[in-house]
């Protein structure tokens, strides 16, 4: 695939902007790792983007994702449902923009609109090529079947910086039909070889046919196709309490190229906690040689948000092994091995969803902090949207 | 005498059942057991009547139950506008349950009717309008006075049908209706007893100023104007790129002016829907017919200019030298309405008093003596949001050029309320798929809304999109 892409000088200054990644992310983690810039977030600031019965007398607010923007911006999305709670039915995706680090963001945007459809789109994964500078999102439509068949994998695209968004495409054409829901989170493009410059979104399919799949473009997503697949066992068939189910994931790129998806644990296979698995081949395969539970990552089977940053792998989650309760940061030294246990509370009460992003422009401001977007509320989860600007170095 | 004995209580009883059971079921003289001109009679229940309000005023109703849930669904009042127009357009044209045809003998359902899903109130206001009438027949009235009559008339409705009182109510209306819904929502929000949810306005008048000044640059950019006269409308109108069309006292501004309103209102243009052919052909602004004066004109555009003021003149001293003297608005065929509703089986359905005079559109009576005391219901709409409890929505037809869409847009927008949902394509299914009905902008509790393609009678033009959009607002759903 690769080999076939680009012409030998630029796969040779590819090699050496990844030693350069190499080297600055080393130096970044001494920074990190120096006693005077210690890891010690704190909730700085934290406003609600949408409330549920609001903007637009829509239903519920639900699945938010979150990401930068190549111009520094923030870009907020969300499923505007707009008849019910539940995840089918017709929705918008919701958008709301920051041009200033996510102190005040613009009225919400619907960017797509899936008119009445009974079981229309799903959220999904924002992904932004840094390359070409577009933002682009990927969702799902009929995802369950239900009412409607078959499901399609869509694509909208900006080239302005979140302002104007392209018609939709359905890459269903590209992809086949097999149902995938995208994320939810972010996608990524891979800065460091293997494949650096390829676009990797990863997903899940049906409770049934479910699993972790990762559907991949090497040019700016003109094309797609299929990737790395974690198949659920018993595949195809109907689980059972315990079975071995991945479902909704996280894909992060650690400085050494190689990509830690975070994963649900559907059915609480082993434990109830998160499970762990490493593409090393650019998203092509997920070996289960390099799966693992994460035992510290305990989780009531959610959707949950991964982000790297300077060397620090963070996550956040509803930490419970029940309830989708008490919203919490963690972060890990070590990628991923290993979490600190000075864990920082976010939010005591329901919490569901989380996703994170963070600016790295390099300046002193944007290296200060983390941004997570979450399902909040006081009595149900699915109260609010909120977004948190954590300060990494405890606000001062 | 021992039957009498016998009798008295139970007539007695017989009389405060009765009475009891009227306390809480509408009025049976006024139910429409029968209508002609319907194949086959309606599922729903219909009543038509008079509210009577102040100083011997009767005003005329018709009432048509929801066709799903009559005893949760809403209650929707209705108005037309003019100043003087009647009501029963909106019920027989409109988004009525059913829709006369061109003989003016037949009633057609109507699949996109209001009343499939609310209880759709058409009032007949002020009196001398339609089959309303004043005892003393003095029709000279103005805002204030029919703001407060129809304030009165629908209490006078909520006595007659108790068991309505508790239903979510909402206050609907078009064109000149954008000065009677807001000034009456203004009253109704001050009675508890009225529970109000929200307004809804289409093609509303709510400010003469921007109605004029928006109206110039529709006509230029739709191709009506030209080249040369936009020259000099810009040369003597604006300053600064800041234009008044409104009250400019440039004579040469209003020379162009004038031109400006030959072209929309008398070179032929169905004033109504920039696309539509005008029904009846090419007509003056005003024409004698066998001895009676027609007026094709509802003096709601340019009020404060010179031409209009001689002209508003000239119409009063013509129409006192005519004994007859009818208000048709410009491209509008009302003769099937008038045919229907003058017919003596279909009066006597509807329960119509001898008192009332023969039915025609518009009273030309009413509008030319009628008081224009708001010059823009600014006011109105910011005392409503300020409550935070009304749903308000504004629509536009975007090819009318009575209340054309962007002084409506720009009067949404001097409100100044918080962005809630940037503007943005809205949704509806027809035959042909999935369609983009218009565009809609949402603020804090308003929403501005075009309909493409519509002209001034949105539910006429485009009755699918129309119903979409009625339905989404009073459910309380995204557009």
């Amino acid at each position: 695939m690769f080999s076939g892409r680009g012409s030998n000088t630029e796969t040779g200054s590819r090699l050496c902007a990844a030693l350069w990644f190499l080297l600055s992310a080393l130096v970044s983690l001494g920074v990190c790792l120096r006693g005077s810039a210690q890891i010690d977030p704190l909730l700085y600031e934290e406003q609600l983007l949408w409330v549920s019965g609001g903007p637009g007398e829509v239903s519920t607010y639900r699945i938010p994702v979150l990401t930068f923007t190549p111009k520094g911006s923030l870009l907020a999305f969300t499923e505007a449902r707009k008849g019910s709670s539940s995840d089918i039915g017709a929705k918008f995706i919701a958008m709301r923009r920051s041009t200033d680090k996510g102190n005040t963001w613009s009225p919400t945007s619907f960017i797509v609109d899936d008119g009445s459809m009974m079981d229309g789109l799903n959220l999904g994964s924002v992904l932004v090529d840094e390359e070409v500078g577009s933002v682009i999102l990927i969702y799902s439509l009929c995802f369950h079947l239900y009412q409607c068949s078959p499901a399609s994998t869509m694509m909208v695209e900006s080239m302005d910086d979140g302002l104007s968004w392209s018609p939709p495409r359905n890459l269903s054409v590209q992809l086949g039909v097999k149902n995938f829901a995208p994320g939810p989170g972010f996608g990524i493009q891979k800065k460091y070889n293997p494949a650096k410059g390829r676009l990797v979104v990863c997903g899940h399919g049906t409770l049934e046919g479910d699993g972790v799949f990762c559907i991949l473009s090497d040019d700016h997503g003109h094309n797609w196709y299929n990737g790395a697949a974690l198949k659920s066992i018993p595949y195809n068939q109907k689980k059972k309490a315990q079975d071995f189910n991945p479902d909704e994931c996280q894909p992060v790129e650690m400085p050494d190229g190689s990509i830690i998806i975070n994963v649900r644990n559907q059915n609480n296979y082993h434990c109830r906690c998160r499970v762990v698995v490493r593409s090393r081949d650019g998203g092509m395969s997920l070996p289960i040689d390099d799966l693992f539970f994460d035992y510290e990552l305990v989780d009531p089977a959610v959707a949950a948000g991964a982000l790297q940053k300077e060397g620090v792998l963070y996550f956040t989650n509803p930490s419970n092994e029940q309830h989708r309760i008490n919203l919490t940061l963690r972060w890990s030294l070590t990628n991923g091995t290993s979490w600190e246990n000075k864990a920082v509370q976010i939010w005591a009460g329901p919490s569901g969803y989380s996703s994170m992003t963070s600016l790295d422009s390099g300046s002193a401001e944007d290296r200060k902090f983390i941004f997570v977007i979450y399902e909040k509320g006081h009595k149900e989860y699915i109260e609010t949207i909120s977004f948190a600007k954590m300060h990494l170095y405890g606000g001062r | 005498m021992q039957v009498l004995m016998m009798s008295l209580p139970v007539a007695l009883l017989c009389y405060f059942l009765s009475s009891l059971l009227l306390a809480d079921a509408a009025p049976a003289g006024d139910e429409v057991t029968y209508l002609p001109g319907l194949q086959k009679q309606p599922s729903f229940k219909q009543y038509s009547g008079y509210l009577s309000v102040a100083d011997g005023k009767h005003l005329h109703y018709w009432f048509v139950e929801s066709q799903k849930n009559p005893s949760s669904d809403p209650v929707v009042l209705w108005l037309n506008g003019g100043p003087g127009c009647s009501s029963l357009d909106g019920l027989l044209t409109e988004h009525g349950p059913f829709l006369i045809q061109d003989d003016g003998v037949t009633l057609q359902y109507n699949p996109y009717s209001w009343n499939q899903i609310a209880n759709v109130l058409y009032l007949e206001s002020p009196a001398g309008v339609g089959f309303s009438y004043s005892d003393d027949q003095n029709y000279v009235t103005n805002d204030t006075e029919v703001s407060m009559n129809n304030y009165l008339a629908l209490k006078e409705f909520f006595r007659l049908f108790p068991e309505f009182s508790k239903n979510q109510l909402f206050l609907t209306g078009e064109s000149y209706g954008g000065i009677y819904i807001p000034t009456l929502a203004e009253r109704v929000m001050e009675d508890a007893s009225l529970n109000l949810q929200g307004v809804a306005v289409g093609n509303g008048m709510s400010s003469y100023e921007m109605n004029d000044n928006s109206l110039v640059f529709f006509a230029y950019y739709h191709g009506l104007l030209g080249s040369r006269l936009w020259t000099q409308l810009q040369n003597f109108c604006c300053i600064d790129g800041t234009c008044n069309f409104y009250n400019n006292q440039n004579p040469n501004c209003t020379t162009c002016l004038s031109e400006v309103q030959d072209i929309v209102y008398s070179s032929g243009l169905n004033m109504y829907n920039l696309y539509a052919s005008c029904p009846g052909g090419v007509h003056q602004r005003f024409s004698l017919q066998a001895g009676e004066l027609v007026i094709r004109d509802l003096g709601n555009s340019f009020i404060n200019h010179p031409w209009t003021k001689l002209w508003k003149q000239k119409l009063q001293s013509l129409a006192s030298l005519h004994l007859s003297v009818r208000l048709d608005p410009p491209c509008t065929n009302s003769t099937p309405s008038s045919l229907y509703l003058n017919n003596p089986y279909v009066r006597a359905a509807l329960h119509i008093s001898p008192k009332a005079l023969d039915w025609v559109i518009c009273s030309s009576e009413v509008n030319l003596n009628y008081g224009r005391l708001y010059m823009d219901v600014r006011k109105q709409y910011l005392k409503l949001l300020t409550a935070l409890k009304y749903r308000v929505l504004v629509y536009n037809g975007d090819v009318d050029m009575a209340c054309n869409f962007m002084g409506d847009e720009w009067f949404v927008e001097s409100l100044q309320q918080q962005v809630e949902v940037q503007r943005r394509p809205w949704l509806y299914d027809d035959e042909d798929g999935r369609q983009v009905g218009g565009f809609v902008k949402e603020f804090n509790n308003i929403a501005f809304l075009t309909v493409k393609g519509s002209g001034h009678m949105v539910p006429s033009d485009k009755p699918i999109a129309a119903f979409a959009m009625f339905s989404r607002f009073i459910k309380k759903q995204p557009y």
